[in-house]
């Protein structure tokens, strides 16, 4: 979703946060003027209905009061499916179209089916992920894909505890917006998981295994305790390879390919970095033969994120703490 | 998202409304046996059940618990005239305190029904017995996960049992 805004101008675009977005956007349209003192009152005794029959369901009818705390999270769970719809909009102009239009109760009724969709991907990029593994003994690796899902798939409540996703992940991935919750986090996570997946199934497990082992005695931790992510850590030292004129498989840089890379990189002036690590990182994908552009498109942040960390570690001579590598 | 949320919306405004009539409505069966409360009394009730909700950290959005605590209560023996707007208004504190000493466990007519049987058979019209004795009885057996939770005999009858066993055993037993 884009987050420009071009038919209402007095709406900021700082005012509005994507991970909780129809509170905020309700809340800052309302700030500025564009609804009505009616649509407002339209609007809150809409949402409070819905929660009261929200409530009366989770009841069961049994009980007329309810702990506060869970008022509000059948509350967070009506927005939950809310954002989902929202979200799924092109941009947010529409999104403040149809809040002013629609009934609140459409809205999550429509969010509900994408989020039973997402749920269902989730089951199926959970197996997939399963069957593009690595074999390496890296243990937040296998028990994330093992184990962590498991109460998520059996046990999560989209109607009245949306937000929570119940799951305890150690894996790192390299992007993980974590500003999500419920089941949106879920398939977020699941997707760059597997998209990491199938970048970690152009190398050989052994190599990446040897790197782990590497890795781990350099932080003095035990391989299987390593909390790392294996991309980011293969990318780091294969884009290194590649500006020594190296494979980008070729994970054994020495002390001396180390220093004169470092010395390499102190001739250049900072803006020089970006374009030249953007270079090698094309070139590692090319000599990988990485055609998929969903990879590609996911792994493309990481040029500037390393830029930045290689011109800061070479400023401080610590390039051998950057990138791993047997010293 | 509490921040966001709270400027356009509140989980507050979404409790119940109380009238003093709906209140006052109650008296036409009461007053068959002697009970009635008048307008002060019903603001009383209205601002308690709003107070006890607050304190206890609830909010009410289905029937009215004041009136169908009322509606359980006005025929017991053991409320008199001097008392009812008092004993009505700790039944309403001891019922969302109890709710929340219950997990939610047990539904609102049962948990007034069982208030109602404990407050009239074991403790005889006495609302500090019932408070402080049986309801948190009726709270440890919710706790402990046990089955028959509104049977707060069990322990008792447990106890009398192990003193019949002892007797019976001292009976038949040529122990000393």
């Amino acid at each position: 979703m884009k987050i420009e805004i071009t038919k209402y101008g007095k709406v900021n675009p700082k005012n509005i946060d994507t991970h909780n977005l129809t509170m905020s956007l309700l809340s800052e349209i309302t700030r500025a003027g564009v609804l009505s003192d009616e649509q407002i009152s339209t609007i809150q005794l809409n949402l409070m209905t819905m929660l009261r029959e929200h409530i009366l369901k989770f009841n069961k009818k049994e009980s007329s009061s309810i702990k506060k705390e869970k008022a509000q999270t059948i509350l967070e769970s009506i927005l939950y499916k809310c954002d989902a719809y929202l979200l799924s909009l092109s941009n947010i102009d529409l999104a403040i179209d149809i809040l002013c239009k629609e009934n609140i109760n459409e809205l999550c009724d429509k969010g509900r089916v994408i989020l039973n969709e997402y749920f269902q991907k989730s089951k199926l990029l959970i197996h997939e992920i399963s069957k593009t593994r690595v074999s390496v003994s890296l243990y937040s690796y296998n028990d994330t894909i093992d184990s962590s899902f498991i109460d998520f798939f059996n046990y999560y409540d989209l109607e009245f505890d949306a937000c929570n996703n119940l799951t305890m992940i150690d894996y790192p991935i390299m992007f993980d917006d974590m500003g999500y919750t419920g089941v949106i986090y879920i398939k977020n996570y699941l997707e760059h998981f597997y998209l990491e997946n199938k970048f970690l199934n152009y190398f050989s497990s052994e190599e990446i295994e040897k790197l782990i082992v590497i890795y781990g005695k350099k932080y003095k931790m035990d391989t299987n305790d390593v909390l790392v992510n294996m991309p980011e850590i293969i990318l780091k030292i294969s884009i290194c390879s590649v500006l020594l004129n190296k494979s980008a498989c070729d994970f054994s840089i020495t002390m001396i390919e180390c220093e004169f890379l470092s010395e390499q990189f102190k001739k250049l002036s900072n803006d020089n970095y970006n374009p030249l690590i953007k270079k090698a990182f094309y070139k590692v994908f090319d000599e990988l033969g990485i055609n998929n552009h969903a990879i590609h498109y996911y792994f493309r942040p990481f040029i500037d994120i390393f830029s930045k960390e290689l011109i800061k570690s070479v400023n401080e001579n610590s390039l051998s703490n950057l990138i791993t590598m047997d010293n | 998202m509490q921040n966001d949320m709270s400027s356009f919306f509140s989980l507050d405004v979404i409790s119940n409304f109380l009238s003093v009539e709906q209140i006052l409505n109650t008296n036409e069966k009461s007053q068959l046996y002697g009970l009635k409360l008048n307008q002060k009394d019903a603001l009383e009730l209205i601002e308690i059940k709003n107070n006890s909700l607050a304190a206890n950290g609830r909010i009410e959005v289905g029937g009215s618990t004041v009136e169908n605590i009322i509606a359980a209560f006005y025929d017991s023996p053991y409320i008199i005239q001097g008392e009812y707007a008092y004993m009505i208004s700790e039944l309403i504190e001891t019922f969302f305190y109890m709710k929340n000493e219950t997990f939610d466990v047990i539904p609102d007519d049962e948990l007034i029904g069982l208030m109602r049987h404990y407050f009239d058979n074991n403790c005889k019209g006495t609302l500090a017995l019932l408070q402080s004795r049986e309801l948190e009885k009726l709270a440890q057996n919710i706790r402990f996960g046990v089955v028959d939770y509104a049977d707060l005999d069990s322990d008792k009858d447990k106890e009398e049992g192990d003193l019949n066993d002892i007797n019976s055993y001292l009976d038949d037993e040529d122990v000393f």
